[in-house]
Parts: C-alpha cells; sequence; structure tokens
C-alpha cells in the first residue's frame, strides 16, 4: 500500500513538473471520454434501457401488413374493424389497446390563450395494458370509451404543470378541447411518454372517432399495442393474429385494402426504430474519437518517456525493475485517464444536457440521464484508456532499450528510431481512424446537401405557413362552416399590403404523408376484383396552387364557382397522371372516390410536390374545398402566404386578422417554407453536425499528433540532419525529407483509413439520401482535405528543420 | 588555395560578447596538409566551420582559389562547399540507418547526378579504401577503425579539392590512429589538401604544416620541412 501511495505522489509530482504536458493530456483524453460517455448515456437511456413500463418485454406493436394498389406496407396501420376482430378473437394476448395521435384545441380560459395540444386517442385500457397508474386520480373505465360518455381527459404532468400551475385540484375540473366540456380525470406520471414523447393528453378513442372509422376494415389509421399472454412468443402471437387477418380479408375479397396478415414487432423497437442506426452510428463515432485520443496520449507519453530515458537508465541501473518502473508509468497515465475522466465527466454532463434541451422531440428523451451504470462506465473506460495509453508507450521503454539510450553515442545518427517507428505507427493508426470519420460526415454532409437541394415542387422563398384548426364544436352544422371562415380569412389576407398570393390546403409539401383516396377512373375498365388504386388526398382552394407557384403542366384549376360550396372537379399532378392516364389525356376524364358514384371531373394537371423532404413525388389528387365525401368538411389546415419581400412580417398582421374573426381559434406553426423544410430535417442535421464535430475534432487531434511526431522526430534527427546539411543537403532538400517523413505516416493511415471506410460506410447505408456509400467525390476530398492539414502540421517542424544551424546542430552531438 | 585575411568570430553570450577567432590571417596553398593545433577552446573547431563554410557569422575576408567567399551568400557559400570541400568528423556522424554504400553516396545524392554515375564512384571509392565487403553493412556493424574508414570515404567521394578532418581520430585507438594518418597522407600525396584539427602530437607529425591556435589567436604556423614562422599575437 505504501508503494501505491508513493507511486501516486511520484506520479503527481512528474505531472506538476510539466504542467504543458500534463494540461494537453488531460484535454485530449477529456474531449475523447466526454463524448464517449454523452453518446453511451443516450445510447443506453434510449435503445438498452428497458421501457419503465410493467414487463416491457410482453408488449407488441401490432400492425397490418398491407399489400395494396401495388405498393406493400408490411408495418401498416391497423383499422378498426380488424382490431375488434383481433381483441375478441385472438388467444394470444392478455390485453390489447388502440392509440391514434391527434391534436385539439385547449379553448382559452382566464388571461390563457388557446392552445393546440398534440394528444392521443386512447383505448380505455391503454394504460391497464402498458401496466401505468396515473400519478393523480384515475385511468379510463370502460365506460368513459364510449360516443355517449361525458367527455374525459388524462394530462400528461408536464401539462399540468405548465397550463394549470399543477393545481392539485385538477382533478374533476372540466376543460374545453375543440371548445366541447371534457373532465379531467387523471394525471400522468412525469417520466411517462406514450405514443409520443410530445403527447400531453389522453381522450378515450370511441368517445372521440366516429363509429364508422371504428368498425371499417379498410381505413388504416390507428396503432395497437398488446400485452402478450405469459409463455406466448411474439411469432405465435403474430401467426394469430395473420390467421385471423386472412379470414376477413377472405370474407372481404371485393376490397383490395383489407389486409391479408399481421406484423408485429417488440414495443421498444418501435419507438426506438428511426434512431436506433444513428445513435449507434454516433457511439461507433465516439468511440474511434476516444481511440484517437488514447493514441494521441501514447504518443504524448511515449515522447516524454524519452526525454527521461537518461533518468529511467539511471533507475534501471540502480536496480529498479521492470515491474517497478512499468507500476510507475501506468501510475502516471492512471492520473491522467482520471483526471481527464473527470473533466469529460463534467464535459458529458454538459453534452447531454445540452441533447436533452435541444431534442426534446427525441423518443425516450425524459429517460436520458445519468446513473450508476454510466458511472461504472466511465470509471472503466478511464482505466481502458490508462492501460491503452499506458502500455503502448511502455511498450518501447522496457529496461533493455533504456539501457541502450545510456549507450546511445553521438558516432552514429538515427538514434531513437525504435521510438519514432512506434510513433509513427500511432499516428498511422490515428489517421486512419480519423479518415473513417471524415469519409462518413462527408458522406453525411452530401446526403444533407442533397437532401436539402431536393426541389419540393413549389417555390419556398418568402412563403410563410401557418396551421389552423378549427374547433369541432363551433364549426359542424349548424354553426358557421370551415369552408366560410377559410373564404373569408384568405380574402382578408389576400387584402393586406405587401401579399402576393395566399392559398389554403389541408397539407403543402414538407408536411408530411396527409393521408390517400382510394379511386376509380370511370373511362377505363373495371378493376379485376381484388385490385385497387389510390392516391395522396389533398383539399385546396383555387389560389393554392398559384400561391406556392405549383406549375400547371395542362387545363386549369378549379373554376370560382367550385369554391366552398359545390365540388365536381378535381386537379391531379404529374406522377398521378402518368401512373394511371399512360398516354392519354387526363383532362376531362372523371374520377370515383371511396367507391361512390360521385364523378369528379380533371381540370388540370400541376406539377409533382414533395409530401416529405427526401421523398419521391407521389400520385396526388387535390380537391376542392370541402373535400370529397367520407372527409367532411376540412376543419384544420396550412395558410400559405406569398410576399415580395420579408414575408415574416406578415406573421403578426394574419394571426391577428384570425384572432379578429374568432379569438378562440389557434395557429401553431408558424413557419417560413424554409423554416419548415428545416424542421422536417431536423434528425438529419442533428447527425450530420454532430457527427461531424466529432469528425474535425478527430482531424485536429491528428494534426496535432502529427506536428508532435515530426517536432519529436526533427529533435531525434538534430544530430543527422546537422551532418546532412554539412555533407552538402540543401534546405529544399532537409525540408522535402522532413515532409516526407510526417506526410509517409498521414499517407499510410488515409490509406488504411480509406480502405477501412468503404467497409465501414456500409453501416450508415441507410441513413444517406440520394449519395453512394462509396461516393469517390467524398472519398477524394477527404483525402485531400487530410493530406493538406497534414501538410500544414508537418510544414513547422520541416520547416525548422530545414533552418538548422548545421554548427550547433553538430555540437547537440 | 586558401586565404583568410583578418577574419574574425564571436558569439555574443547574454549582455557579453565572446571572441573565438581573433584577426586570423591564413594561407593555405594547394596540397598541403595543415594540422591545426591548440588546447581546449582555443577556436581550432571554429576555424574548421568557418573553412567548412559551415559558419556564416564572421568577419573579414575569406578566399578560396579566386572565389572571394565573404561576398557569397549563403546558398552560394553551400554550392560551393557542395563541390569543393570534404568533411571528416571526430564522432563518424554515421547514418545508422544507412548502409556503408548508402552513407558514402549521401553527399553525391546531393549533387543531382545520374545513378550510374554515383553508383561508379561509390564503387571507386569502396574498392580504394578496401571496403567493398562491407557495403551492405549498417554502421552499428563496424568498429570504430571501420567507421572512420567509412566517414573517410564518404568524405573524398566527390573528390574534394580541401578535405577537412576534426579530430579524425580522437575516438580510436592507436594502430587504428595511424593507419587513417596514413590515408590522409597517401590521400594528401594524390593531391588533396589537408587541414586537420587534433590534440595529438603524433597525428601532427603526419602533416607537412602545423598552426597553432590560442585564445582565438595563431600563435605559431610552423612548415614541419622548412623555416618555422612565429606569428606576432598583436
Amino acid at each position: 500500500m505504501n508503494n501505491f501511495w508513493h507511486d501516486v505522489r511520484y506520479a503527481m509530482r512528474q505531472l506538476r513538473r510539466a504542467p504543458g504536458f500534463t494540461l494537453l493530456a488531460v484535454l485530449v483524453m477529456a474531449l475523447g471520454i466526454g463524448a464517449n460517455v454523452a453518446m453511451f448515456t443516450v445510447v443506453r437511456s434510449v435503445l438498452l434501457k428497458p421501457l419503465p413500463f410493467k414487463d416491457p418485454n410482453r408488449l407488441l406493436m401490432l400492425y397490418e401488413d398491407t399489400n395494396a394498389g401495388g405498393a406493400e406496407f408490411p408495418r401498416n396501420n391497423v383499422a378498426g374493424g380488424v382490431f375488434a376482430e383481433w381483441s375478441k378473437l385472438n388467444r394470444s394476448f392478455s390485453s390489447m389497446a388502440l392509440v391514434q395521435e391527434n391534436q385539439a384545441d385547449l379553448s382559452a380560459s382566464g388571461d390563457q390563450l388557446p392552445e393546440r395540444l398534440n394528444t392521443a386517442n386512447v383505448s380505455w385500457n391503454l394504460f391497464a395494458t402498458l401496466g401505468v397508474q396515473p400519478a393523480m386520480g384515475r385511468g379510463f373505465a370502460a365506460s368513459d370509451d364510449t360516443p355517449a360518455a361525458n367527455g374525459t381527459a388524462v394530462l400528461s404532468w408536464s401539462l399540468w404543470k405548465r397550463r394549470f400551475s399543477g393545481d392539485p385540484a385538477i382533478l374533476n375540473r372540466t376543460i374545453y378541447l375543440d371548445a366541447k366540456p371534457y373532465t379531467v380525470i387523471g394525471v400522468m406520471p412525469a417520466w411517462f411518454e406514450f405514443p409520443y414523447s410530445n403527447t400531453q393528453l389522453w381522450a378515450p378513442i370511441d368517445h372521440e372517432v366516429e363509429p364508422a372509422m371504428m368498425s371499417a376494415l379498410d381505413f388504416h389509421m390507428f396503432r395497437a399495442v398488446g400485452r402478450l399472454k405469459p409463455g406466448v412468443t411474439g411469432a405465435q402471437a403474430t401467426a394469430d393474429l395473420s390467421m385471423i387477418t386472412e379470414r376477413i380479408h377472405n370474407a372481404h375479397l371485393d376490397n383490395p385494402f383489407v389486409s391479408a396478415s399481421a406484423n408485429s414487432r417488440p414495443l421498444l423497437e418501435h419507438m426506438v426504430g428511426d434512431i436506433e442506426r444513428p445513435l449507434y452510428v454516433l457511439l461507433a463515432a465516439t468511440s474511434c474519437l476516444l481511440l484517437i485520443a488514447c493514441l494521441n496520449v501514447a504518443n504524448l507519453l511515449v515522447a516524454r518517456a524519452v526525454a527521461r530515458s537518461k533518468e529511467l537508465a539511471i533507475r534501471t541501473a540502480l536496480g529498479g525493475s521492470r515491474m517497478r518502473l512499468l507500476r510507475e508509468h501506468l501510475m502516471e497515465s492512471f492520473l491522467l485517464s482520471a483526471m481527464g475522466g473527470a473533466a469529460g465527466l463534467a464535459l458529458a454532463y454538459g453534452l447531454v444536457t445540452w441533447l436533452v434541451r435541444t431534442r426534446q422531440d427525441m423518443v425516450r428523451v425524459e429517460s436520458i440521464g445519468f446513473d450508476a451504470a454510466v458511472v461504472a462506465f466511465t470509471v472503466g473506460i478511464i482505466a481502458l484508456c490508462a492501460l491503452f495509453s499506458g502500455l503502448i508507450s511502455a511498450f518501447n521503454a522496457n529496461d533493455k532499450r533504456i539501457l541502450t539510450s545510456l549507450h546511445e553515442s553521438s558516432q552514429t545518427h538515427s538514434a531513437g528510431s525504435t521510438r519514432a517507428r512506434l510513433r509513427k505507427a500511432l499516428l498511422t493508426a490515428e489517421v486512419g481512424l480519423t479518415v473513417v470519420l471524415l469519409v462518413a460526415a462527408g458522406l453525411l454532409i452530401k446526403s444533407y446537401q442533397r437532401l436539402r437541394s431536393t426541389d419540393i415542387g413549389c417555390i419556398t422563398d418568402n412563403v410563410l405557413t401557418m396551421r389552423i384548426a378549427l374547433p369541432d364544436a363551433r364549426y359542424k352544422t349548424p354553426g358557421p362552416a370551415p369552408v366560410d371562415f377559410f373564404g373569408s380569412l384568405l380574402t382578408r389576407v389576400r387584402a393586406l399590403p405587401g401579399v402576393q398570393s395566399a392559398g389554403f390546403a389541408t397539407s403543402v409539401p414538407g408536411q408530411g404523408y396527409s393521408g390517400d383516396f382510394s379511386f376509380d377512373i370511370a373511362e377505363h375498365p373495371p378493376l379485376p376484383r381484388g385490385k385497387g388504386t389510390f392516391a395522396i388526398n389533398v383539399a385546396a382552394d383555387p389560389g393554392y396552387f398559384a400561391a406556392l407557384g405549383v406549375p400547371f403542366l395542362k387545363g386549369h384549376t378549379f373554376d370560382d364557382g367550385q369554391a366552398f360550396d359545390h365540388v365536381d372537379e378535381v386537379v391531379i399532378n404529374e406522377s398521378f397522371a402518368n401512373k394511371f392516364f399512360p398516354g392519354e389525356d387526363p383532362i376531362g376524364k372523371h374520377l370515383r372516390v371511396m367507391g361512390g358514384d360521385k364523378r369528379y371531373t380533371v381540370t388540370g394537371v400541376v406539377g409533382d410536390t414533395r409530401y416529405a423532404i427526401g421523398e419521391q413525388p407521389d400520385p396526388m389528387q387535390y380537391y376542392p374545398l370541402p373535400a370529397p365525401p367520407m372527409a367532411g368538411d376540412p376543419d384544420f389546415g396550412t395558410l400559405v402566404i406569398r410576399a415580395d419581400h420579408d414575408v415574416i412580417e406578415l406573421a403578426l398582421p394574419v394571426q391577428r386578422i384570425i384572432q379578429g374573426m374568432d379569438p378562440s381559434v389557434p395557429v401553431s406553426d408558424v413557419l417560413t417554407m424554409d423554416q419548415l423544410l428545416n424542421k422536417s430535417t431536423l434528425d438529419k442535421s442533428f447527425d450530420t453536425t454532430l457527427l461531424s464535430g466529432f469528425a474535425v475534432l478527430s482531424l485536429l487531434l491528428a494534426a496535432a499528433g502529427l506536428f508532435g511526431v515530426l517536432t519529436y522526430i526533427t529533435a531525434q534527427r538534430t544530430g543527422e540532419i546537422g551532418i546532412r546539411i554539412a555533407l552538402g543537403a540543401r534546405r529544399e532538400q532537409v525540408l522535402g525529407l522532413m515532409l516526407a517523413e510526417g506526410i509517409r505516416p498521414a499517407l499510410i493511415g488515409l490509406l488504411l483509413g480509406l480502405a477501412g471506410s468503404a467497409a465501414a460506410t456500409r453501416l450508415i447505408r441507410a441513413m444517406l439520401y440520394n449519395t453512394q456509400p462509396l461516393d469517390p467525390s467524398v472519398f477524394a476530398a477527404v483525402a485531400g482535405s487530410l493530406l493538406a492539414v497534414a501538410a500544414v502540421a508537418c510544414v513547422v517542424p520541416a520547416w525548422r528543420a530545414s533552418r538548422l544551424d548545421p554548427i550547433k546542430a553538430l555540437r547537440t552531438e | 588555395m586558401i586565404e583568410l585575411k583578418n577574419v574574425e568570430r564571436s558569439y555574443k553570450a547574454g549582455y557579453t560578447q565572446t571572441w573565438v577567432l581573433r584577426r586570423i590571417e591564413l594561407t593555405i596553398r594547394e596540397g598541403e596538409f595543415v594540422t591545426v593545433m591548440g588546447p581546449s577552446g582555443a577556436g581550432k573547431s571554429s576555424l574548421l566551420n568557418v573553412l567548412a563554410l559551415l559558419d556564416d557569422g564572421w568577419l573579414g575576408e575569406y578566399w578560396f582559389g579566386e572565389t572571394a567567399v565573404h561576398t557569397l551568400n549563403r546558398k552560394q557559400r553551400a554550392d560551393l562547399a557542395r563541390q569543393r570541400i570534404g568533411m571528416v568528423f571526430q564522432s563518424y556522424h554515421l547514418l545508422d540507418d544507412l548502409t556503408v554504400a548508402e552513407n558514402i553516396d549521401l553527399p553525391l545524392s546531393y549533387k543531382n547526378l545520374p545513378s550510374n554515375e554515383r553508383k561508379g564512384m561509390v564503387a571507386d571509392i569502396l574498392d580504394r579504401f578496401q571496403i567493398v565487403a562491407k557495403k551492405d553493412l549498417y554502421p552499428n556493424q563496424l568498429s570504430g577503425g571501420q567507421q572512420q574508414l567509412v566517414g573517410i570515404a564518404r568524405a573524398v567521394v566527390h573528390a574534394p579539392a580541401l578535405l577537412l578532418a576534426d579530430e579524425p581520430t580522437g575516438n580510436l585507438h592507436s594502430t587504428q590512429a595511424r593507419e587513417i594518418m596514413e590515408l590522409f597522407c597517401e590521400l594528401n600525396r594524390r593531391g588533396t589538401t589537408i587541414v586537420q584539427v587534433t590534440h595529438s602530437e603524433e597525428n601532427a607529425k603526419f602533416s607537412k604544416r602545423i598552426v597553432e591556435l590560442r585564445d582565438g589567436w595563431i600563435t605559431r604556423d610552423e612548415n614541419l620541412k622548412a623555416q618555422v614562422t612565429e606569428v606576432a599575437s598583436s
């Protein structure tokens, strides 16, 4: 024990004597360990920690496996009618529940403005199925979940705290959602988030959704979750549901949109599926960064061992055993790692806090936090780093070499070349890893650029969008129809100074999939039994296309007489025309929607737009407001306003108009088109930024490594350089020699890194958009940048070497 | 061949100026074998560095044949040294990553000579110094005497007009030292002008002329085969 403390004291003294070295090594370690601990914390909390529900391994997300209209949807949403059959007939689940994400307007009260909430309509038994109890009050009872029941709602903890100031008297209080009364019956625990982290309120699904939808077999609009009975496997349960689904399918062969089988996966997998790969890629990136940091510190330790070789030789000569010297050496690297780890832990805390604050939209974000496992991981990683960097540097400091160092005379040169070789080897590995990170970051950057430069099919400059939803209760008959509200709003907005054009649609490009309608073409022969066609549907006013600059390729927009009252026209997009009217003119042809008899005349063909950036254009059918039957009057949608300049300045006047028309109508997502697209690519932008950050950090570490190694080599070869100059070497020849010395390991590392990247980039293939994993321009750019950085890092020590005074150089001998 | 007129060299250390060469007047004729002697710190190596054109910081006039070295810039001096001067070091200064043949080739490689020509010159010198068998060995596989032999071979491979040697036998035992000195005499007989710095009276006897330095001044310039010239230390 005494020896241990002696070693600690000795190592501390050594580190204090070299504050520059200590600070640099601790900083490098802190960066590597900090980034790694932060990513581990996120990965563990989000991907690895079991869901905080009762027996989470028995929870499955259930899907229909649909093959319709020539497209396959292996994880399709569940239709209400199919779910009802599953619930009644299955033998595998102890309980099953339905979930439907939704939005609702929480009415103004007191001095609080109306607010648009993300809500979920759920089966009364959802909380029981998940095994969760409300923190306050009760969950839903079966009697709450009927169309005739009084409205009831359960609040999220954050909504209760934020909107109701955590008022304990919230239970049994009446709130107004879409201007309808709801009794608050419970508040969920703070950690509970389902189906999304931003869900703020839950309401019973049978009370919210029309009975027709709840019994439809081809309206795939719900998510379903089931709890397996003990002893039943996921595969058995899926087979069970598939059998029921097939039976339904066989009984409705006329309807092509009734699925034939079912599918499932663990609930955790469903929840984290989209972010699993990016998070693991980022964890791999931070692991590379840590390895680079360790290699850098090992390199610093090697240089330090050289500087102290005489001292070590004397210690050995005085009887210091190899083990003893190794222990002292390892103690030094352990202290460096421990200090780096402590700083890294603080850095990781900062990073995680920032991440949680920045990415509130991330699934399970509330569960991210430090715990004993993270601390254990940090301690483990400190020990690993200490051993790794300590042992590598100790490798060249065994007693034989130390004694040799005493004999290294000045009669021959390039003394210490073994150590130089070791440092170069470490550097080569460092550069190789950096290249892998740079290539991955380069591919993501290129992919992101391509994503952002995708033509979404409409004008994005100086276009403002805002979502408007009319409270159901007040805008259903016999009240004022939504179309009247939207029509009046458009007239007033268009009259605002600076407004070039304005339009309204249920969904605009970049806002995501807005749903689809099945249809058939009246002039075409009937489709074979069991076959169907569908396309995305949007309801829009006649001015929408002009407002967004969506070009008319043929025909014209809806007639003025169509607007808002009687509807028998439809506009289709180019993809629709190409797919369903190949080689014929669609203008004047007729569509029948959802199996109805009403015919809609195609009056125009517009250019393609993309519902989401990064998605291929899909066939789309635009109907005038109000949309065709079954959709009812659209009571929500997006207002688009185009201006000559500074469109954002119109946001306030427009909101004032809306408030003037009806103070209870909330406006949400007031975004320019560019902001809307930024929002929709936030995930990719975040992943790309983070990975690029790690790659740049690695590049800096590698450059510092190169600089250090070449400075070291220059110092080692001072005598040799002096001799070369004395023997006639020109300054530029010495410069070239030393540059080559530094560039060579960088070049080898580059080649190894490029080869490694060719294998590693397959892992991020799924994260790339229109970019090949072996994109030659990215590989070439990385190679060029790395060599340029290597050259810059090497040029100073190489220049110094070429300026050496040969007399001084020889005198050092 | 060489004429130094009023050459002086000093170093600044803090606020003090230390003079290592004072008003050196020295003429070395072609074909001479000169020994520079003197106690430690007398300025022997400094004088050799000036002669070798490794040092730029001196004052005065330096004539190398018809060339006024004092008017040349650093690059021109380096070119002159590369063409006309060879250096032998006390510590041999062989590069241990290079073989004997590669070490000898080193000064040639800085002259941009064609590879074949260089190979021929190296082969000649290996043969002349009877070290052909050692050509692929590394310095640490040679004895001290053999290493210095290689050092000399490297210094003369490009047939310099002037060979400068700084304590060439300082690390060798007497037999090896004698062999090296005989080699110098042989080179001198063949026409190479040699200036060596040594402490050894024995080695000095192999030369034709002794120049003695003390505290940077030339205190004696003695022609061993003719009259002795005392130099005023004014």
